[in-house]
């Protein structure tokens, strides 16, 4: 089973030594997500602070793989825009 | 593996029900009496199966295991971490059919008790048949604090409340040595236990040791600041009724 490594990146870098092993690179982006979730679900209000939370995943050659980023901001997405209620 | 062959099969039970109440010469005779001879579990290897139905509940006697239950996608919850002197199935005695299984997480040694015994105890030692029941009954409350962690602690202080509840229990079995003590889990179990990735877990115990909390190497851990550690976990011992109260 290939290797992944699971880096994090919201101002500091934590750098994942360990890995894990996993079937493929759907099992990665699984896990990616699921980290994600985990770390954000008790930053609070001080994720504004940093406003950016990446976990990035990395193959054994140091590749990076795929990776998921979530955002805060002030400001709505770009484009995105509220429909008139009943429109 | 039973290498320390002069440690009686009942000692860590006998030292943890003495905690909270008396036990008397009698009633530590007529709990070796209903064991069967020790046996050895292999890590990873189930003691009881879910779906079983045992004619006998198990004691552990040496080394780790976890309750646990399983879903299709093979994800596991461990839903408590057994120690030394855990009668992993007596609910099996009344219960019949196991609602979920217990696996060895390192080498163990457990014994056996018959059921036909165990009930017949339920006539003669009705102290220490109460004492057995307030075991499954602080169970009970174990599972309850691990749901309340599982839901609405922050990943830190569910790893530090873990922490505190299993020094304490091998506290009471005597096998912490002043502050430290073995805990030789991995980082995926340990995922399992709180219902975390190992990526998190890993951090987390990155995080516990940055604070300088405690020192974890290897399957050591040992507790630096207890008080810390038990403010992040917002520790707070009641449930594990160590105390000594006539039952």
């Amino acid at each position: 089973m290939p290797h992944y490594y699971f880096h994090t990146e919201n101002g500091d870098r934590i750098r994942d030594d360990q890995g894990e092993e996993l079937p493929d690179v759907e099992a990665a982006r699984e896990e990616a997500v699921t980290v994600l979730g985990e770390i954000l679900r008790y930053r609070g209000s001080a994720f504004w602070t940093t406003g950016s939370f990446s976990v990035i995943v990395t193959d054994d050659a140091g590749q990076a793989v795929v990776s998921v980023t979530a955002r805060a901001s002030d400001k709505p997405p770009e484009g995105w825009k509220l429909k008139k209620a009943g429109a | 593996m039973n290498t320390n062959p002069v440690k009686p099969q009942i000692t860590n039970l006998v030292e943890k029900l003495a905690r909270r109440d008396a036990v008397t010469a009698a009633e530590a005779e007529a709990l070796q009496d209903m064991l069967g001879p020790s046996r050895d579990v292999r890590f990873g290897a189930d003691i009881v199966s879910q779906h079983e139905h045992p004619l006998h509940s198990t004691l552990l006697i040496s080394g780790f295991s976890a309750r646990y239950s399983t879903l299709a996608d093979g994800s596991r919850q461990i839903t408590e971490i057994n120690v030394p002197g855990d009668f992993i199935d007596l609910h099996s005695l009344l219960m019949k059919q196991m609602d979920h299984g217990v696996v060895a997480l390192s080498d163990c040694v457990v014994a056996s008790a018959p059921h036909a015994k165990l009930i017949r105890l339920t006539e003669t030692q009705p102290h220490l048949m109460r004492l057995l029941w307030l075991d499954t009954i602080v169970d009970a409350a174990i599972h309850r604090q691990w749901l309340v962690a599982m839901g609405r602690r922050s990943g830190l202080g569910h790893l530090a409340h873990l922490v505190c509840e299993l020094y304490l229990r091998l506290q009471a079995v005597g096998l912490a040595d002043g502050m430290r003590f073995e805990l030789p889990l991995t980082q995926a179990v340990l995922g399992d236990a709180l219902g975390l990735s190992t990526v998190h877990v890993s951090r987390l115990v990155t995080e516990l040791r940055g604070e300088g909390v405690v020192n974890w190497t290897g399957g050591q851990v040992e507790i630096v600041n207890w008080h810390r550690l038990a403010e992040i976990a917002e520790f707070d011992a009641t449930y594990l009724r160590l105390q000594n109260e006539p039952v």
